[in-house]
């Protein structure tokens, strides 16, 4: 068996038996109908609300199990010491990397799909039936989805040089100032001040940008989203996690762990 | 097992209780603390940019906010028959700042907005800049027109400009075709009550919102309530010509029993033949439009 798809499965397995992330997903499927309770008090504009509401909960919940399941990813094993079982396998220290985030991706597949279904239904309920753009919320949700492949990288990454919750609380912070990516390269373009400048908008360029990955206010008017701007943007979460696993993998091969 | 049973019941009883404590303790905090800011009359935080900052640019999700939070402070002075309101405008400009999609901020706000005290805040001004705006964002969206004519016609009684945006509206793609028909009336001059008629009895068909229909519903029972006096008032007037004297009452005119408003309560005839709506209607407070 490939030694990716088995530390994949495993991981897979272990990550869907812990109660506390269904206890996340029913909670966001919770807010998910509270946002129709939500639509109840505002006026004439249930549809976006939902939608607002819905997808915002779906990506923070999700950023959490990414983060809390992530930063575990490695530390709990090099804990445990079930990581040295495991290299005495035919398993290399990369391949466990990539295994282990590729069965994180698959939990957060399966966690999003739960609660899209969610979205989905108390979607129909408020529209009574479909719209016609309902199609184009596939693009926030995908971009969601990339959210979450990003922050479950960077939480891979800390987790292989730090402890879990230090892992978290750098995962986090970059996830918060990634959402700011923007105003950081705006405050760039307008000050005078070279070395700031140059730091802002270095940082702007270099930390994750969550904030072009947020089109959540778009698709609650049912807008379409450019199919370039889902290819570009599925591209460079790619290219960003690839560079974040590659940096993850040189930093287990390099670590004593004897 | 059976012995922890008892403590285990008290130890709930006692969470609860100290709930219900800590919940009827609510009220004598809320009495006692300074207002809160809106309550002030002014906005914390009337930057848009600083706002959708600090909520990680889910502005849409903000504008949903501030848009129930702008709906919510009008229904609650409203209730509470206070005159004025201050935070109406800027609510509503904050709103649509954060999501400038979220057009139905100015097609509904502009109502409540534009509409006489203490119906709405006295603003039409106000609700034709915020109309504008959002049609600068959505030049296609006929019911934005509709409603910069339908406060041009209503609420500044300027026939000229509401033809115009009538007009404006008429040629969006998929208008309603009423708003031509609209736009050629305000032209033409027909008259006044003629035309509100026209206009609410329009909302009141396209609406899909029960509140905006149950308000239009409203207008036009008070439209409705001046053609009766009106009408009703003639034939006073007719019969003390020729009798010299007011009617004593509606049998005089011929009426077995009262005519009646359309919300069905009796209208009154004064000693001086003169014909009032029932003090406890609603009727009252929407008319003169």
């Amino acid at each position: 068996m490939n030694p990716i798809g088995a530390v994949a499965r495993n991981t897979f397995r272990e990550a869907i038996r812990d109660r506390i992330l269904f206890s996340l997903v029913f909670f966001a499927a919770a807010m998910i109908g509270a946002a129709i309770l939500f639509t109840q008090m505002s006026f004439a504009i249930d549809a976006e609300a939902l939608i607002n509401f819905s997808l915002t909960a779906l990506t923070l919940f999700g950023i959490i199990i990414a983060v809390f399941l992530g930063n575990q990813l490695v530390a709990k094993e090099i804990e445990r010491r079930t990581l040295y079982t495991l290299l005495a396998h035919p398993v290399r220290r990369w391949q466990f990397v990539l295994g282990k985030y590729a069965g994180l991706l698959l939990t957060l597949l399966v966690n999003c799909g739960l609660m899209a279904l969610a979205f989905v239904l108390a979607l129909s309920y408020v529209l009574h039936g479909t719209h016609p753009g309902e199609g184009n919320l596939a693009a926030a949700l995908l971009f969601i989805f990339l959210q979450l492949a990003l922050v479950t990288a960077l939480a891979l990454l800390f987790s292989c040089f730090s402890s879990p919750v230090l892992a978290a609380v750098f995962s986090l912070a970059l996830f918060l100032v990634g959402n700011f990516a923007d105003d950081l390269r705006a405050m760039g373009r307008t000050t005078q001040h070279v070395p700031a400048k140059l730091l802002a908008l270095g940082c702007s360029y270099l930390l994750p940008n969550f904030s072009d990955l947020n089109v959540v206010t778009a698709a609650s008017h049912f807008q379409p989203i450019r199919l370039s701007l889902v290819f570009l943007n599925t591209g460079y979460v790619v290219v960003y996690a690839g560079a974040l696993l590659l940096a993850a993998c040189a930093i287990l091969e390099g670590r004593d762990l004897k | 097992m059976r012995a922890t049973r008892p403590t285990t019941h008290s130890v709930w009883l006692g969470v609860l209780a100290l709930l219900l404590l800590a919940a009827a303790m609510q009220p004598a905090v809320e009495a006692r603390r300074p207002p809160t800011i809106l309550e002030n009359g002014r906005l914390l935080l009337p930057s848009a940019g600083t706002l959708s900052r600090l909520a990680l640019h889910y502005n849409g999700l903000l504008a949903d906010v501030y848009w129930t939070r702008a709906i919510q402070y009008f229904g609650e002075r409203h209730q509470t028959r206070q005159r004025s309101f201050p935070l109406l405008l800027p609510l509503l400009n904050l709103t649509l700042d954060l999501d400038p999609d979220l057009t139905q901020v100015a097609q509904y706000g502009s109502y409540f907005l534009a509409d006489k005290v203490p119906l709405g805040a006295g603003e039409p001004h106000g609700a034709i800049a915020l109309l504008q705006r959002a049609i600068a964002r959505q030049p296609d969206n006929w019911r934005l027109y509709y409603n910069l004519g339908f406060v041009y016609a209503l609420n500044l009684h300027d026939r000229q400009k509401a033809a115009e945006a009538f007009y404006r509206g008429s040629l969006r793609p998929n208008a309603h075709p009423a708003l031509k028909v609209l736009a050629a009336a305000f032209l033409q001059g027909r008259d006044e009550r003629q035309l509100a008629r026209a206009l609410w009895s329009e909302l009141y068909e396209t609406s899909p919102d029960p509140l905006i229909r149950a308000n239009a519903r409203d207008h036009l029972e008070a439209l409705q309530a001046e053609a009766d006096i009106e009408h009703w008032q003639a034939l006073i007037g007719d019969y003390a010509r020729r009798t010299g004297r007011a009617p004593a009452d509606w049998t005089a005119l011929g009426l077995a029993s009262p005519p009646r408003d359309p919300e069905g309560r009796a209208y009154h005839l004064t000693a001086g033949g003169r014909v009032e709506l029932d003090p406890a209607t609603a009727i009252a407070s929407f008319q003169s439009h």
